[in-house]
């Protein structure tokens, strides 16, 4: 491994996914030359086209399965995080996006309702999927 | 097919297991420098702005502290302790020196950043030693040992990269749902400075006497806990019925996050020493020391705190509440032990 960290790239994705898909078809067109040989009674040659065909059966459906957990993998949850602010005189609630110097307990901005200050009672995460 | 299985098979298999540690490598060298580069960044915010932290910061990264030797091992608690102590300080007066408009909570947050930071750059360099020895050599031991691991040093690594969006905006992250347990009873009480980075209040509890402790808040502080409550007792002289200890505890796969559980002991984490020095004084005094853990995963300690927590942290005061009117009467005192870092939890 090189101290330069290499990443796969758009381009390369694609051309990956070409070369098992390339490699799909052709193992399909095998299948259908075995299963032609074997009418014409040619069991040898038959029997080649399909152990050749299942191989890159096998080999193109795992480079597709490979991408699709590194598809999985990429889509990652990433939380937005939420304050609750509470008016402890009132019981007036707020869910507002969380803001740089908020903390549990900090008293917070004024109640929309009665204009006492209101509590930050707690500030959590919750996952939402990357667009 | 078969003599080339026969004798190469093995070959073979080395091949594929080191392509797949090759892209966990990246993963980790990813995350690696993503921790770097928010750790650059946070610093300038905070920093002199005609200069580059960027040496400072890698000099930061690769710091270490060499644990004392266990040949002997009388009197090593208070060895380990002396060297966390001095790391810990070392590591907060260099963040600090390199963000001088940092205020006090902002730096100790900063000094958590670079410990994730470290941790990220220290699991990143041995896993890519063992990489490559493992290639240079071509040994199936090394490479299948290092291949067995990686799901579980993956998901550490996760963890630390997780918790980087919090320590850079002062979230709570999981680890603090003992500390906020404590802060919803200190709430409102007046709070003293009882060890470095510790606080304690004083309050009543339908009759009983309920001392509060937790680490200070709302920077990422963890405290010296197991100091802070070997005072309280000898102060008290033993003179206290139970000791109740509420931390984030793992939880096991199929388990629900959040997920509340009691016990008998120390609940407290890291390398020991508070543990040591709590279960070393309630034995000399016969104090009772009780559990209650709120349950979540490896990257749940660390990230900004999940709202199944939060629930978990209500159910964990009830069972406080309830503890104490069980297991003490009227007249008797109680100490109530907030555990974990204290970040984005007020007090």
């Amino acid at each position: 491994m090189e101290e330069r960290g290499r990443t796969l790239g758009l381009g390369s994705l694609m051309t990956f996914i070409i070369l098992a898909l390339i490699l799909l078809f052709f193992s399909i067109f095998l299948i259908y030359r075995s299963m032609t040989a074997y009418v014409q009674g040619d069991l040898p040659v038959s029997f080649s086209y399909l152990i050749f065909s299942l191989m890159g059966l096998i080999l193109s459906s795992y480079f597709l399965m490979h991408l699709k957990n590194a598809r999985l993998r990429a889509a990652k949850k990433v939380p937005s995080v939420f304050t609750m602010v509470e008016c402890l005189q009132c019981g007036f609630k707020n869910i507002r996006s969380f803001q740089k110097g908020d903390y549990v307990l900090k008293r917070a901005e004024g109640c929309p309702k009665c204009s006492q200050s209101m509590l930050i009672t707690s500030i959590y995460a919750e996952a939402e999927q990357k667009p | 097919m078969f003599a080339i299985t026969m004798l190469y098979g093995q070959r073979i298999q080395a091949i594929i297991m080191l392509r797949n540690i090759d892209v966990s490598l990246r993963r980790l060298k990813v995350l690696r420098d993503n921790a770097r580069r928010a750790l650059i960044e946070t610093i300038r915010s905070f920093g002199d702005s005609s200069r580059d932290p960027t040496p400072e910061v890698d000099r930061l990264l690769e710091y270490f502290w060499i644990q004392p030797t266990n040949l002997d091992p009388y009197g090593i608690v208070a060895k380990i302790e002396h060297f966390m102590n001095l790391h810990d300080e070392r590591l907060r007066a260099e963040v600090g020196a390199l963000a001088p408009k940092a205020d006090r909570t902002q730096v100790v947050n900063l000094e958590n950043l670079a410990e994730v930071g470290l941790a990220l750059n220290t699991i990143y360099r041995i896993v890519r030693h063992f990489y490559l020895f493992g290639k240079k050599t071509m040994s199936i031991f090394i490479i299948y040992q290092l291949e067995a691991q990686l799901p579980q040093i993956i998901q550490e690594a996760e963890a630390y990269a997780s918790g980087m969006q919090a320590f850079q905006l002062g979230q709570p992250i999981g680890d603090g749902a003992g500390s906020l347990v404590a802060a919803k009873f200190m709430y409102g009480t007046e709070k003293w400075v009882i060890a470095k980075d510790t606080v304690a209040s004083e309050l009543s509890f339908e009759g009983r006497r309920l001392i509060v402790l937790k680490a200070e808040g709302p920077g990422a502080n963890v405290g010296k806990i197991g100091e802070a409550l070997t005072k309280i007792l000898e102060e008290n002289m033993g003179r206290i019925s139970l000791v109740i200890m509420v931390d984030a505890g793992m939880k096991l796969e199929g388990e629900e996050t959040g997920g509340v559980s009691e016990g008998i002991g120390a609940a407290i984490g890291g390398i020991g020493v508070d543990r040591f020095k709590i279960e070393e004084t309630a034995t000399k005094f016969g104090v009772p020391v009780y559990a209650i853990i709120i349950k979540e995963s490896l990257q749940d300690v660390i990230a900004p705190m999940k709202k199944e927590i939060y629930a978990g942290v209500e159910e964990a005061v009830n069972r406080v509440r309830r503890l104490i009117r069980e297991r003490t009467r009227e007249g008797e005192s109680v100490i109530l032990v907030g555990v974990g870092n204290t970040i984005g939890i007020g007090q």
